[in-house]
């Protein structure tokens, strides 16, 4: 779903508003619509029909879909009961379909976008770093066997594919994390068997998956020194050649993890008038793996309480009330550090957040991250 | 009432057009200079850093390749090395255009990607460029819009760009806007992606460069130490570009002080003519100002009206001159950019970047000088009884005894504090200052000068003969406090002509001096190919073999030019390889010549250029530390010697020396000694026959080399050969102006002379030997003026900017010519008020007395 993230972008950019989000330069502006061009060339494929994923391959890079990430979130604890929640996120976009190839190493027609990010609940900094660059000479890429994906020295490696154990690792200025996860659920495919439709024309999906809940140990390095983290981490992976519809604006996103064992992921495209759009969709998983599909109109999500930007001025809801009344679910969500606004070549809010709440009578809490895209 | 006396005052003004003319004249000229050299400066600064920004962004280092590119692995070792740093590939290369008579072009291959990090902040609404299709689609390239319109492009276009027998058709997909432009691009660059360039070139396995930003200086030092030592296949050269480029600025410093010392030298003749003017618009309104006081106006009032009327003549004059200023600049931009480009960088100026402050600055320094130009005259108005000056007889001169104790102190005073500042301070603006004070100084001795001069000249001629002449060497000196600032402005003029002409001269001669003494060989051999963009191109050992088996060949010597890391930061390195008769090509300002050439070979020592030994301040006998790709190494100073190929100075050492530490082969120049009774065509024929394969081998002989390096300094020269005619030519105008106005005023003593009965002629007569008295007077002054400003900017200001010295040439023929000018500009002055002396009505002159 994060998908959107980009390609919401194009409509920023084509209707200006990027500019007012943050003070850009032009190099960042072009970097923008360069991977957001709206109209994609032809011979790329598109998620048309559902299918049955390929382990360990479908973790790869598909190179005849235009876009793709690899998408990574936690909420961690030091030994010393610091709470310190991350993101991982490498970006792939194509800007071609394959071509003939030429002798020049450069010629290749992948673009590489990381993003890292450590939120220090206790200190309350935000950390986050961007780093781009084109899948050429070593400098980024994706491999098949065994799976790795890497921006220079950020890098997310499937370690072990029998027991879906992954290490991914980043650093940047001080900041960095070097966690091994490992899959406490099996994969789970998102939307009709892994076909998640974005909006009601045909071919505007992505083909999209999530590890809904994997353990997370390793070491996180903030300014303040090195920490050994445990916790839990979400892992999604998509890829698709569509873009948002017209009307579409932007979306919030949740991935949450309860202490009952239970986890839930909720999506709901707002248009211009900031209704949901009834492609807006989400799973709940119990402890037991089953699966509950969450409709539009199954489900009541409230803003209870916003945030405004210093920085770049937009207002971001801040505090949510969800009560899905099939599953006698009601939950408070509240971000676990206001300011975790994301400030690169484009603008969002992609944050830690706590849960409390009661689930059929008994009282549960949680952690999970909140994705906020295409508010002003 | 003041709004009264200013409009009484401005009425004078608008019945003398001419003496506001001059007056605005006198203001511009000095502004106008001012505006020019600064603008030149500020443009030329401009086009380096769009160049730079272009290439380098906000990239803090550049690896380069010791063969010529970095290759692949280099990158790739970069990069998994130190993932922190920003790296960006850059492929550039000289490209003809077939189409357009195979004009010059660089081709720049940029990854727009990783470009980001490096490249700086623009304004994003100048942004017009799509990445996307620069990376996507092949053979796709952007342009500037100057060089777009230059060569009938548009978007769309497609242009052929040749290098050697590779050639490629690229298509243009936008036209940016030009380089001072925030996103623009230098002219006559074709950006085009770095895989597209490596295509066009067919070069795969390397780029020209990789441009790095390290944001850590803990990174910086690490990285500056990994590249040290390096194996074969990951091999790169590391520049640290904020000290090249500040080197780049400050060498330039030294060119530019010499310009702007030119451009206060105009100032000041500026500020003399406008002295002179104001005097005599207060001279000239004595009687108004007299019954301004006789009807109750205060002193306060007047000086005020004075001031705010030299404010306006300032303002107006400053804004004159900025436009005459901007359109100067225009014109040497290209003189300018000529000497750039061969001297210090390569950058396209084309375009003059107006700087508001610069323009501002300036319009601020010609309204000062005007008001302290006539803070004096000012003065002197308000010191006027009513009674003095409501009758019609005038100021009275000065006493003779009062002009000599005044003038003797000022001299006095200007050298003694020129002397103190000469012998003080050690920078070049120090120079200036003593010039200006040492100008001063005799500026002050001109009124006594011409009373001097008058007195003798009468009492040569004697009492009873040529009494037209008499009579106008005794007037002259009455009119001392008119006559006497003109006559200052042009011995200044003159001599800082004189002043540069000999410095010029004396360069000129010694560099042609030290080519000859240098260029001991017959013929040199160069590769043609060698430049920036393959710098690793060597001639061949086997090129040396077979030439030193021609029997036209009695011995060869060459040369190896590179670049070393040092104690003292980069140095340009020269390893010789020198024969009995190339040594004595070295003259030797310090060490011990006979031991010098004793331990060349076989001990590790080193001679440095005399500027690099000013620039570091080191001496014979010092060690200098030279890293080598084996290890430091200390080389022991023994010779500085004369040099003047670069003024950044370079270290030489033996090639012996050289080939115990470095691996490179090859050589860079190679100087041939023929053989005893065989002629230079003989020579050049069986050289150029020995060549075989190495096509793009050059051959010069001594006098063409001679003559190609005197161009290039005749090229640097000429802006202040330019800049130095501008000066003489305005103030000359200027001076002619002010003398004009002096002999026009003088028309009811010229009807005095009529009414007595002097003929035409002997009108002439008087008058032009006034004229001529002032500009001898001024010429005198000016010669020895002239040459202490050349023995200034000689012996101080040239060695403290650029480490050179110079043997002191003073050009008879231009002290000749110079005093010639200003005694001309003087007859000329007295041409036309002679004229019209001549048709005065002695009644109608006579009418009021």
């Amino acid at each position: 779903m994060r998908s959107l993230a980009v390609l919401f972008i194009a409509a920023l950019a084509i209707a200006g508003i990027a500019s007012k989000l943050a003070p850009e330069t032009h190099e960042q502006r072009t970097v923008a619509a360069l991977l957001t061009e709206r109209d994609p060339p032809a011979g790329f494929q598109t998620a048309t029909r559902a299918r049955t994923f390929d382990f360990p391959a479908d973790h790869a890079s598909h190179p005849r879909f235009r876009s793709e990430w690899w998408y990574f979130t936690g909420n961690t604890d030091t030994d010393g009961g610091k709470a310190l929640s991350f993101q991982v996120t490498i970006f792939r976009f194509a800007l071609r379909p394959p071509a003939p190839a030429s002798r020049s190493p450069w010629r290749r027609p992948d673009v590489y976008l990381g993003h890292f990010a450590v939120t220090d609940i206790g200190e309350g900094t935000f950390h986050h770093f961007e780093r781009r660059s084109r899948g050429v000479m070593d400098l980024a890429g994706a491999r098949d066997a065994p799976v790795k994906i890497w921006i220079r020295d950020w890098s997310i490696e499937l370690v072990d594919p029998q027991n879906e154990t992954w290490r991914i690792s980043a650093r940047a200025s001080g900041v960095g994390l070097n966690l091994v996860l490992r899959s406490k659920r099996p994969v789970t495919p998102q939307g009709n068997n892994g076909l998640s439709s974005k909006s009601a024309e045909p071919g505007n999906a992505s083909y999209y998956y999530s590890i809904p809940r994997l353990a997370a140990a390793g070491t996180i390095e903030t300014p303040e020194g090195v920490h050994r983290v445990r916790g839990n981490a979400w892992y999604d992976h998509e890829w698709s050649t569509s873009a948002l519809a017209e009307d579409q604006v932007g979306w919030d996103w949740f991935s949450l993890q309860l202490d009952d064992g239970s986890d839930l992921m909720f999506y709901q495209i707002r248009d211009v008038r900031g209704h949901a759009d009834p492609v807006s969709h989400g799973i709940i998983l119990s402890p037991d793996g089953a699966r509950t599909e969450l409709e539009p109109e199954g489900i009541d999500l409230t803003v209870r309480g916003h945030w405004r930007s210093r920085t770049s001025g937009t207002r971001y809801p801040a505090a949510w009330s969800l009560h899905v009344p099939g599953r006698d679910l009601t939950l408070t969500v509240t971000p676990r550090l206001a300011n975790q606004e994301w400030r690169g070549i484009f603008t969002y809010w992609e944050g830690a957040v706590q849960v409390s709440g009661v689930s059929a009578g008994r009282r549960v809490k949680g952690t999970g991250y909140v994705e906020l895209v295409g508010y002003d | 009432m003041s709004i009264l006396i200013f409009k009484s005052l401005s009425r004078h003004l608008a019945k003398h057009p001419w003496q506001l003319g001059l007056a605005l004249l006198g203001i511009m000229v000095g502004v106008a200079v001012i505006v020019a050299i600064r603008l030149t400066q500020h443009s030329a600064f401009a086009a380096f850093d769009a160049a730079t920004r272009t290439t380098f962004g906000l990239a803090t280092h550049r690896a380069v390749g010791r063969r010529g590119q970095v290759g692949n692995e280099t990158l790739r070792w970069l990069a998994r090395t130190f993932p922190e740093i920003h790296l960006t590939p850059v492929v550039r290369r000289p490209m003809t255009l077939p189409d357009y008579a195979n004009r010059n072009v660089e081709l720049l291959g940029v990854e727009p990607i990783s470009r980001v990090d490096v490249a700086p902040a623009g304004r994003p609404e100048r942004l017009s460029f799509d990445p996307a299709e620069l990376i996507a689609e092949p053979l796709s390239a952007v342009i500037n819009e100057p060089t777009a319109n230059a060569l009938g492009l548009r978007e769309g276009s497609s242009i052929t760009v040749r290098s050697g027998a590779t050639s490629a058709r690229l298509r243009i997909i936008d036209v940016l806007p030009p380089a001072h432009a925030a996103g623009g691009i230098v002219n006559d660059v074709i950006v085009v992606d770095i895989a597209t360039a490596q295509e066009v070139l067919g070069v795969y396995d390397g780029v020209s460069q990789v441009n790095l930003r390290v944001d850590d200086p803990l990174v910086a030092r690490e990285l500056a130490i990994k590249s040290a030592g390096l194996g074969p296949s990951v091999n790169f050269e590391l520049i640290d570009l904020a000290a090249e480029s500040r080197s780049m600025k400050r060498m330039t410093a030294a060119f530019y002080s010499n310009l702007t010392a030119l451009s206060l030298m105009a100032l000041l003749v500026g500020m003399f003519l406008i002295y002179n003017t104001e005097t005599f618009l207060v001279i000239q309104r004595r009687e108004l100002f007299g019954r301004l006081r006789a009807l109750g106006v205060g002193r306060k009032q007047i000086l005020a009206s004075i001031l705010l009327e030299a404010a306006a003549l300032g303002f107006l004059g400053s804004l004159a001159g900025i436009a005459f200023g901007v359109w100067l600049a225009n014109g040497l931009l290209g003189v300018v950019s000529t000497t750039i480009n061969d001297l210090y960088f390569e950058a396209s100026i084309h375009t003059l970047s107006i700087a508001p402050f610069t323009l501002a600055l300036s319009l601020a320094v010609g309204v000062t000088a005007t008001l302290a130009a006539s803070l004096f005259p000012a003065y002197s108005a308000i010191r006027l009884e009513p009674n003095v000056v409501i009758g019609r007889s005038g100021l009275r001169p000065m006493s003779i005894a009062w002009i000599c104790i005044v003038t003797a102190l000022a001299f006095a005073l200007c050298n003694v504090a020129a002397w103190i500042v000469l012998s003080r301070s050690q920078t070049p603006n120090a120079g200036f200052a003593g010039i200006c004070l040492v100008v001063i100084g005799f500026a002050a001795l001109c009124p006594g000068a011409i009373v001097a001069l008058s007195a003798g000249s009468r009492r040569l001629i004697g009492a009873h003969r040529l009494l037209p002449e008499r009579l106008g060497f005794g007037t002259v000196s009455v009119t001392l406090n008119r006559t006497g600032t003109a006559t200052a402005a042009l011995m200044i003029a003159t001599a800082a002509s004189i002043g540069i002409g000999i410095m010029v001269t004396s360069f000129r001669g010694s560099v042609a001096d030290w080519l000859d003494s240098v260029l001991r060989a017959d013929l040199y051999v160069a590769d043609a190919e060698f430049d920036n963009y393959s710098r690793d191109r060597k001639i061949p050992r086997a090129v040396v073999d077979r030439l030193e088996r021609l029997p036209e060949v009695l011995a060869t010597s060459n040369v190896l030019r590179g670049e070393a890391d040092s104690a003292n930061g980069r140095i340009r390195l020269s390893a010789f390889t020198l024969n009995a008769k190339a040594k004595q090509g070295f003259r030797f300002k310090a060490g011990d010549v006979q031991a010098i050439w004793r331990q060349w070979e076989t001990a590790d020592v080193a001679i440095i250029t005399e500027p690099y030994a000013y620039h570091h301040g080191i001496s014979v006998g010092d060690d200098l530390n030279i890293t080598t790709p084996r290890r430091n190494k200390l080389f022991k100073i023994v010779g500085i010697y004369l040099d003047y190929a670069s003024e950044r100075g370079s270290v030489s050492i033996s090639r012996a020396s050289y080939d115990r530490y470095w691996d490179t082969k090859g050589y860079d120049g190679i100087g041939i000694y023929g053989a005893p009774a065989v002629t230079i065509e003989d020579l050049r024929s069986a050289v150029t026959g020995s060549f075989g394969t190495e096509t793009s081998l050059l051959v010069n002989s001594t006098a063409q080399l001679k003559e190609t390096s005197l161009a290039v300094f005749d090229r640097t020269f000429l802006i202040t050969e330019l800049l130095r005619a501008i000066a003489v030519i305005v103030s000359f105008i200027g001076v002619l102006g002010a003398l004009l106005a002096q002999q026009l005023e003088r028309t009811r003593e010229y009807g005095i002379l009529r009414a007595i009965g002097f003929s035409n002629l002997e009108m002439s007569r008087t008058i032009l030997t006034q004229t001529a008295l002032l500009g001898a007077t001024a010429a005198l002054i000016a010669i020895p003026v002239g040459i202490l400003i050349g023995v200034i900017l000689i012996e101080v200001i040239n060695p403290r900017s650029f480490g050179w010295t110079m043997t002191m040439q003073i050009p008879l023929g231009l002290l000749f010519e110079s005093c010639s000018i200003a005694l001309l500009a003087a007859l000329c002055a007295g041409l036309h008020p002679s004229y019209r002396a001549a048709r005065i009505e002695p009644a109608d002159a006579l009418r009021y007395e």
